[in-house]
């Protein structure tokens, strides 16, 4: 959708291919559709918010790309390769990490039992120490609490244990669920300054978000759904002044 | 002394816990990890000991025969339930996890014994004592001696294999990454799979090693059993779950403690009671119970256990919601051609019943629609009340003993007896619900389950409560009997007709009215439910009275039925309480016709194979077994099903008619457009006169039996009629996109067909029941060959033909395909069967008489015309373009008639198209 | 309890008139205090706020007065009576109402008979015998009164789907509306904004402005979006940790700086 953003580097495998492309992509849940004929580009290095009224068919987008759920319909396409249907875990170990929306750890687990869960798989047993200490590094408290049940967290600690297993296995696309829901606006910021990191360390993103000014931060590319199809999209500059046409398309007024 | 005599328990006791400790290990192992309560786990037990006890009686070494049956038998059978089963239903409601698995609990053993060790119990299952070196440890007399205390090679067998398996599973989910998987999975397989482990493979070594478990702890436990029989195995299960229990379901040393706890426990009650000189019943009756009971209690008074829920996984909006229910997607007229189409066919059966039917059959539907009212008992608290109970035999015990001894022993009137019977059962029921407040879900399963095998146990093994040996005599209602204008039986099957009519209908009033307004928001959910003020307890005693009182009604009525009951009456055990949970909610426990379908099909197809084909009786049971897995992917039932996909099959033709009709006006219709109706009546029209002219015959008294002129005449036409179907649509569907080569197919079909009709009809072969080889079905060379011909190419056509419209609504980008390969289905399997029964009837078997033949060969007809029903609406749906009837976009002219809508779903399902 | 500010006291005592009063509530798990002595009332008509950050007991709070948990400590008086030790339905029948964060619908039911019930309840009608007797259809008024609630929360369109199929926006205001059938005299709304955008979160206050001036019962407001709460609420209270730290009129508090400093950080 987005044209290639000038300021990102392309990184994939091959110049130019764009890291992530839904291809009229259309899905839903049993009798029930959601997604009709979606179409979406992630460039590699970039952020791009995904924009919406509730029900419009942001959080199908996002289990489609993480492999949630299957399109009925049309393709996804990961660094130039076909993608539909391929199991969640299979994507994970592509790159692609999805922070789904509400709770995101393992309540019964502990911190570390959390974050070994994760890195075991990417960077086996070797790898395992260094990476656990990267984690502790970049989140003393986590560090504090690696033998606390990640349940007993608070939920702003939850999140930023959920960023921290994220962050640590460098993934190539993170795709972020509402990850402002819930929490106080302190902690918003917080979750946001990490974000930031992470996009800075080469990661691709995608972010779902109700608050529009929050995800405008970030974000270069911007594409809002509205029942289940894309009604605009562009990069940040291209759109202007967000009172202009950008809200007035999350809020359904197009 | 009383201390050397505890030790003398432990001894004894120990080793027997510690079996229940690796079955209650394996069971929290795939609880945990898939969320599937294994019900059938002390029938795995059972698969590896009999497998086990086979091999050996084969005469291989005992290392074998244990290595087969522990290390591959068991983890394959376990890949095998995972693989083929239980993986599929990760995003089901626990309801369905645990039917299936009861449908496996219910039929695994039957299987078993059919395939392996027969019928009666089997003695001298071999040891592996000797394996592990525990008979060279022992003394020379086979046992070890511990001060002064014995004790036999086998049980410290047992002892030191649990004990090391404890601590290697300690291990494994300690230390390993395997161990940390499993217990992540625990909470939510999806989120296991977005930290990038593949989590079918975790769920995958789960299933293997708690079937592993469970073969392990068979073999172990099979030398102290002395037998290999299905049903102490099959119990085996009860006390592995108190020890579960024991431990919360989480903590595998405390399952360990309350497994000891148990065995120990069960030998102390016969140590103590011979000491305290116990009564009778008591010494028989509680050691063998004692799982039970503390099961029971352990559930009721364990906090851990308060209305505990299962871990919601943070992903679940990932799963697709319910389907509304059938008559909802009905519209106006077809819901009220359904109503008079219901009328009639009540009344048709009942002058049937009444006149046409021998009291043989006439006391099976008496039996059947007894059975029926027991099953509405189970769409109440199933259907209804959300929630599992396995103590519905319990109940109808209490109803039926309660009658009886009202009746036989004080003479009282049979009818107040049963009333009594009812009040009985109703107040066990609200007592037994107040303790069972507290549980939830698989809980409140669990504690009916322990509460139905302590009735049976201790209660009416009583002498004074079931007449002991002899029995009890039960009156039918005196003014049932005399002479009259009809029969006695049919008066009585009329009296239980209306017992099931009238609860049928309380059913409908309840489900309709507040009570099922407040269930249905309870099952929602309890906490919203409370905060507009409903009261959840008081809803929950009336769920377990109002069920337990239909229970007992229908207990009344079987005590009636077989007019003797005494203590071994199968319908108040509790695994025939389970096998009517299974039977019931796989056909539908939502409704009403629901239960009289299971109800049914329960009676007939007992009578089909034992009495008409010769079959064993309980090979019913694991047709309904498997029936309860296809739970799995249709929860609401596969009468609420059918109903379902034929009424919107119904609605979509009608749309589609609609659209014609509007064409019609500017000018002609697509080519290939056809009212479904112009291609299945001249289908359905032979088979049709076929049985009419049978029915002719048999009245006009020229004998059973159809001569096969007849049959040619009145099945030919119908049969060339399909085949220039198939041809042209075919034709159609090619020139529309579809796949060219599947004319190969269909001709690749007939050739075959006429291969195989000749085979079966021209090569000697050995069959298996006959010694000298001869040809399997003794007819003529060229009827085989023709008849091959068509069924071959019909069989390839039933999988192509809607293959090729699946190609063509792709090419057209359908959101969903109008008719999958899956409509060749059943059509096909009917084929099998008829060659089958073909074999059989030349083989010399004669049908004892040859209606229930016809019976069958109209209802495969009537999916045969199904299948052409199902290829023209699709084909209709590809010219016209594609018909959308999701639910929740009703038509406005749509709108159900509000007066009793509820009466339409009782209407036959299938009796549409 | 540190008394921040002449004008911001953590607790005051409630008045005579309160229909609710909570006083001393203390509740503890494994242990740990989740709620410490914390005090609340809510006059008739009155719309009260409850904010404070993640895990400070908000949530917990609501439960205790609900009936849900019990505390270890404190009574919960509701309009005269102490009903510290009833079950939630009783407390839902004395005049209670909520709503929850995470949707709790009644999945399989449609909307208007979300409300028949929800109406059904709230009298207490309904015996096993009417039942039976096939006489508990629902009557004409009870219709005409759930057709009134749609209307009022302009849910006529989804009259009749299913309640799993609403979107989360819509489903709040059924929730809403099922609360309101019950005709409370106090209305519990946990975190309504949770899930809903800035424009369904407007309309949701707005509606529900409306309906609380034409039926004038008091509202409990637990959330976490400072705009709504500043529209809508005249009093508020902060907690954090478990113990109040401010309360006082909406304005006053805002201002607050331990207020400011724990809970609305660096916005503004």
């Amino acid at each position: 959708m987005s044209a290639t953003d000038a300021s990102a580097v392309p990184t994939g495998p091959v110049s130019g291919t764009p890291l992530l492309e839904l291809r009229d992509v259309h899905a839903g849940y049993g009798p029930f559709r959601s997604l009709f004929g979606i179409s979406i580009v992630v460039q590699p290095n970039a952020v791009v918010a995904l924009l919406g009224a509730n029900g419009s068919g942001k959080t199908t987008v996002v289990r489609v790309a993480s492999g949630l759920i299957k399109p009925t319909q049309g393709h996804v396409l990961f660094e130039g390769t076909d993608i539909t249907g391929k199991r969640p875990y299979k994507l994970a170990q592509l790159g692609i990490v999805h922070a789904p929306e509400g709770r995101s750890v393992f309540a019964s687990l502990t911190v570390e039992e959390n974050l070994v869960l994760t890195f075991r798989e990417v960077f086996g047993r070797r790898g395992l120490k260094p990476k656990l200490e990267q984690a502790y590094e970049l989140f003393p408290r986590m560090g504090e609490r690696r033998r606390q049940l990640a349940g007993t967290l608070s939920g702003g600690e939850q999140r930023m244990l959920s960023l921290a297993r994220v962050l640590v296995r460098g993934p190539k696309l993170l795709i972020t669920d509402e990850l402002s829901l819930g929490l106080a606006p302190v902690i918003i910021d917080e979750v946001y300054e990490t974000l930031g990191t992470i996009r800075d360390s080469g990661c691709a993103l995608m972010i779902v978000e109700q608050h529009v000014h929050q995800a405008l931060t970030l974000a270069d590319d911007v594409v809002v759904l509205a029942k289940g199809q894309v009604v605009l999209s562009g990069t940040k500059e291209e759109l202007g002044d967000i009172s202009d046409r950008l809200l007035p398309a999350v809020h359904g007024e197009l | 002394m009383a201390l050397n005599d505890w030790v003398q328990y432990f001894i004894e006791g120990f080793p027997v816990g510690c079996v229940y400790a690796l079955v209650a290990i394996g069971l929290v192992l795939t609880y945990k990890t898939s969320g599937v309560f294994n019900l059938a786990f002390g029938a795995q037990a059972f698969l590896s000991a009999a497998v086990m006890y086979e091999l050996k009686q084969r005469g291989w070494p005992t290392w074998l025969c244990f290595v087969v049956s522990v290390f591959i038998v068991a983890p394959l059978f376990g890949l095998l339930l995972d693989r083929a089963l239980f993986r599929y239903m990760r995003n089901s409601s626990w309801v369905v996890k645990l039917v299936s698995s009861l449908g496996l609990f219910v039929a695994l053993p039957e299987i078993i014994k059919a395939l392996l060790t027969g019928v009666k119990p089997q003695f001298g299952p071999p040891s592996i004592a000797s394996l592990i070196g525990m008979k060279d440890l022992a003394g020379s007399d086979g046992v070890f001696q511990i001060g002064d205390y014995v004790v036999s090679a086998d049980r410290m067998t047992i002892v030191v294999v649990t004990l090391l398996s404890v601590v290697l599973l300690g291990v494994l989910f300690r230390y390993t990454a395997l161990g940390l998987q499993m217990r992540a999975i625990v909470e939510s397989f999806r989120m296991v799979e977005l930290a990038g482990v593949d989590s079918e493979r975790v769920s995958m070594a789960a299933w293997m090693l708690s079937s592993f478990l469970a073969g392990l702890a068979g073999v172990l436990i099979a030398p102290d059993l002395g037998s290999i029989d299905s049903i102490p195995f099959t119990l085996l299960l009860v006390a592995a779950v108190a020890a579960a229990a024991f431990g919360r379901l989480t903590s595998i040393p405390f399952a360990l403690l309350g497994a000891a706890i148990l065995g120990v426990g069960q030998r102390a009650i016969i140590g103590l009671s011979y000491e305290y000189k116990w009564p009778q019943n008591i010494q028989t009756g509680v050691r063998p119970a004692l799982p039970f009971v503390a099961l029971f209690l352990l559930l009721i008074f364990l906090p851990a256990f308060k209305g505990r829920r299962d871990v919601t996984d943070p992903l679940s909006g990932v799963d697709p919601p319910p389907p509304a229910m059938a008559h909802e997607y009905k519209d106006r007229s077809l819901a009220k051609t359904s109503r008079i189409a219901f009328y009639v066919f009540i009344a048709a059966f009942l002058l049937l019943v009444m006149f046409a039917m021998s009291d043989v059959w006439v006391f099976r539907f008496t039996d059947a629609f007894t059975l029926a009212i027991a099953f509405l008992s189970i769409t109440v608290f199933t259907g209804l009340g959300g929630q599992v109970s396995l103590g519905q035999a319990a109940f109808a015990g209490i109803g039926g003993y309660t009658t009886a001894n009202l009746a036989a022993e004080n003479h009282w009137p049979v009818l107040l007896a049963l009333a009594l019977g009812v009040v009985f059962a109703v107040i066990v029921g609200a007592l037994l619900a107040v303790p069972g407040l507290r549980l939830g879900g698989i809980f409140l399963t669990l504690a009916t389950l322990a509460f139905a095998l302590m009735a049976q146990n201790i209660v009416f093994t009583n002498a004074s409560v079931a007449g002991g040996p002899e029995g009890l005599d039960v009156p039918r209602p005196s003014f049932l009997n005399g002479s009259g204008f009809l029969g006695p039986d049919q008066r009585y099957f009329l009296f239980v007709f209306l017992c099931f009519a009238v609860v049928g209908f309380l059913v409908i009033f309840v489900r309709g009215g507040t009570t099922g307004r407040y269930f249905a928001a309870l099952r929602g959910s309890e906490t919203a439910a409370a905060s507009i003020g409903i009261n959840g307890t008081r809803q929950r005693i009336l769920l377990f009275a109002l069920s337990a009182g239909i229970a007992g009604l229908a207990g009344g009525l079987f005590a009636m039925n077989s007019s003797r009951i005494d203590f071994q009456t199968q319908e108040y055990q509790a695994l025939f309480g389970a096998a009517w949970v299974v039977l019931v909610v796989s056909l539908g426990s939502r409704t009403v016709d629901g239960a009289v379908n299971a109800a049914i099909s329960f009676v007939l197809f007992q009578w089909l194979l034992s009495d008409y084909f010769g079959m064993e009786a309980s090979i019913a049971l694991i047709g309904f077994g498997f029936g309860a897995i296809t739970y799995a992917r249709h929860p609401e039932g596969i009468v609420e099903f059918r109903t379902r996909v034929s009424i919107l099959a119904q609605r979509k033709a009608k749309l589609l008619k609609a659209r014609a009709a509007e064409l019609a006006v500017h000018g002609p219709l697509p080519r290939g457009y056809l009212p479904t109706r112009n291609v299945t009546l001249p289908a359905i029209a032979g088979p049709l006169v076929l049985l009419l002219a049978v029915i002719v015959r048999r009245i006009a008294g020229s004998g059973e039996g159809a001569p096969v002129p007849l049959i040619v005449i009145c099945l030919a036409p119908s049969v060339l009629f399909a085949l220039v179907y198939i041809v042209m649509t075919n034709r159609r569907l090619v020139a529309m996109g579809g796949f060219t080569w599947s004319w190969s197919v269909l001709a690749a079909g007939g050739v075959l067909g006429v291969a195989a009709g000749w085979f079966l009809t021209a090569v000697n072969v050995r069959t298996p029941d006959f010694g000298s080889p001869e040809v399997a079905i003794d007819a003529p060379v060229w009827v085989g060959i023709i008849v091959g011909l068509i069924c071959g190419f019909a069989i390839a056509a039933f999988f192509m033909v809607p293959v090729s419209a699946e190609a063509v609504a792709r090419q057209r980008d359908f959101r969903t395909h109008p008719v999958t390969w899956r409509a060749g289905r059943g059509p096909t399997l009917w084929i099998v069967l008829g060659t089958f029964f073909s074999y059989w009837a030349s083989k010399g078997w004669v049908p004892p008489f040859l209606w229930p033949l016809y019976l069958l060969g109209l209802v495969a007809a009537i999916v045969f015309v199904q299948w052409i029903g199902e290829v023209q609406g699709g084909v209709n749906e590809l010219v016209m373009g594609e018909v959308d009837v999701a639910p929740g976009v009703p038509l406005a002219e749509d709108a159900l008639p509000e007066e009793l809508p509820e009466l339409a779903e009782l209407a036959p399902a299938g009796g549409g198209d | 309890m540190a008394v921040v500010d002449p004008t911001v006291a953590a607790s005051q005592p409630a008045p005579a008139t309160a229909l609710l009063d909570a006083r001393g509530i203390t509740k503890r798990f494994a242990g740990i205090t989740a709620l410490h002595t914390v005090d609340l009332y809510v006059e008739p008509g009155e719309f009260v706020g409850l904010i404070g950050p993640n895990g400070a007991g908000k949530t917990t709070f609501f439960n205790c007065l609900l009936g849900i948990l019990r505390p270890e400590e404190g009574t919960v008086m509701f309009a005269g009576r102490d009903v510290t030790g009833l079950p939630v339905y009783q407390r839902a029948r004395m005049g209670f109402g909520r709503t929850f964060q995470r949707l709790e619908l009644f999945s399989g039911m449609s909307v208007r008979d979300h409300f028949i019930v929800a109406d059904r309840a709230h009298r207490d009608e309904g015996r096993l015998w009417k039942d039976l007797l096939n006489r508990s259809k629902p009557t004409k008024d009870e219709r005409t009164r759930a057709d009134a609630m749609l209307d009022l929360l302009r849910l006529g369109d989804e009259a009749d789907k299913p309640a799993e199929m609403l979107s989360l926006g819509r489903g709040r205001l059924v929730e809403l509306g099922r609360a309101l059938m019950t005709r409370p005299t106090l209305l519990l709304l946990d975190e309504p904004s949770s899930g809903l955008d800035v424009r369904e979160t407007a309309a949701f206050s707005a509606r529900l402005a409306k309906v609380q001036q034409e039926h004038e019962f008091a509202v409990l407001l637990v959330e976490h979006d400072v705009d709504m709460v500043q529209s809508l609420v005249s009093r508020l209270y902060v907690l954090d940790f478990g113990t109040l730290i401010a309360s006082g009129p909406t304005e006053d508090v805002f201002n607050d700086a331990a207020v400011r400093k724990a809970y609305l950080g660096s916005t503004e």
